[in-house]
């Protein structure tokens, strides 16, 4: 077992990501600091991109961690941190998967879905009532790039750069890619409740 | 401290982990930088040389072969060192969207930069004779880089009037010449105008414009100097003989 060194938190709370990122760099258990402050959302980022249950995001995410210290001196203060954690857990969750053989599944909450549906007009658009079922449903058959952009865009709320950071895509395609995404959401919905269109136009 | 970080601490004080220094991440984007550099500087030679061969090329001779000019660009064009600008424009685009934060420039303008700067660069190379020293060096270098031009085998078309080769010796209406694939033509040179300084005689290379007039006869009506390791270059480019 390890010599416990405990970090005062308020003296965490009070630093930026580069600050602890350079504190981490000379002594280890300031890296602490850092996963305090990612590992919920990066946890529940695993699940929604994965689909995976709580452990085995939590054992992702622990690779994850492991890779960002050892990496700590390849982060470029060009980049905000938290592009850059994402970017490595994204790469290690799709890296998983691909182990897995599995494809992603992604699961979100209830509330989620209805802000997924509405951020992205997609109710408006297809003018129809919220159907949560239709909308996963819909949203499990579009390919990963678009999964990938909309939940980042929309779940996540990230902008467009920390996307592009993230996926390693230049800034207009990400615009372009969610652009798409919206729109084959809208086709995918058309081909397959022509009825409930017809009705709601 | 969460039950998580406590892990990873542990597992990071147990194995020892540290992070990797700074030098090899370093070291990794200068490599990344320098090969993107290479890429274009290779890129720009290949285009340099793809300049002089096309700029050099006697494109008169369409008419003996094609009788239409852009079949015969088609045909002439430096295949070889268009696969190697190709092949670098992969190396180099590779290796730029490796760098840190080289995603971030769309590919569109990531080629429209690379292949100005390729451009710009060829034409520099062409203009300072790079193109052409570059092209001599490959002829006597590389072995079988002759045959990779269009060129060494336009000359072998005698039956559409073009034949090339060297002078074994001199005959009262004209010379005995070995062709490129070693076959003896008793060419008949009596009318013959000589242009770009050619000479006849015993090992003089030289390039003929006439027309086949029986099994390896020859009537030549025009006659170029072979020049140099380029081939079938004009005069000017001229640098003593290579083998063929």
């Amino acid at each position: 077992m390890r010599n416990n060194i405990m970090v005062n938190q308020e003296y965490c709370l009070e630093r930026t990501d580069s600050e602890l990122v350079a504190l981490a760099l000379t002594k280890a258990d300031y890296f602490a600091c850092l996963i305090k402050r990612y590992e919920h959302q990066l946890v529940v980022y695993i699940k929604r991109i994965s689909g995976l249950n709580h452990e085995d995001a939590e054992d992702i995410l622990q690779e994850v961690f492991i890779k960002v210290f050892y990496n700590l001196n390849d982060f470029d203060s060009g980049l905000k941190f938290s592009s850059w954690i994402y970017r490595i857990t994204h790469n290690e969750t799709m890296s998983e998967l691909r182990r897995r053989h599995s494809r992603p599944t992604v699961i979100i909450d209830d509330e989620e879905w209805e802000s997924l549906a509405c951020n992205t007009d997609l109710i408006k658009e297809i003018n129809s009532q919220y159907d949560r079922a239709l909308i996963e449903k819909i949203f499990n058959q579009l390919s990963e790039k678009y999964r990938e952009v909309l939940l980042l865009r929309f779940v996540e709320d990230l902008d467009y750069r920390a996307i592009s950071d993230i996926l390693r895509l230049p800034i207009n395609t990400v615009g372009t890619l969610v652009a798409r995404a919206r729109q084959k959401f809208k086709q995918e919905f058309i081909k397959t409740n022509p009825d409930r269109y017809d009705r709601a136009k | 401290m969460t039950e998580l970080s406590d892990k990873i601490l542990t597992t990071i004080q147990e194995q020892g982990l540290k992070p990797a220094p700074k030098a090899s991440f370093r070291l990794k984007n200068f490599l990344l930088w320098a090969l993107f550099g290479l890429s274009i500087l290779v890129g720009a030679l290949s285009v340099g040389v793809s300049i002089f061969l096309l700029a050099n090329q006697e494109w008169d001779l369409y008419q003996y072969v094609t009788g239409n000019p852009l079949a015969f660009l088609l045909l002439v064009l430096p295949y070889f060192w268009l696969v190697v600008i190709i092949i670098f424009i992969a190396f180099g685009f590779y290796n730029y969207q490796h760098t840190k934060f080289g995603y971030r420039l769309p590919l569109l303008r990531l080629a429209i930069i690379y292949l100005l700067a390729t451009l710009i660069l060829g034409l520099g190379a062409y203009r300072f004779g790079l193109g052409h020293r570059l092209n001599n060096f490959f002829n006597e270098q590389l072995p079988g880089y002759q045959h990779l031009n269009y060129e060494h085998y336009l000359w072998q078309k005698a039956d559409q009037g073009l034949l090339a080769g060297e002078i074994i010796s001199l005959t009262p209406t004209g010379f005995i010449l070995e062709d490129l694939k070693g076959d003896h033509w008793q060419v008949n040179a009596l009318t013959a105008i000589l242009v770009n300084g050619a000479t006849l005689a015993p090992q003089e290379q030289i390039k003929i414009i006439g027309e086949r007039s029986d099994v390896n006869k020859f009537l030549a009506r025009e006659i170029r100097p072979w020049c140099g390791c380029g081939g079938c270059l004009k005069t000017e480019h001229c640098v003593g003989k290579c083998g063929r």
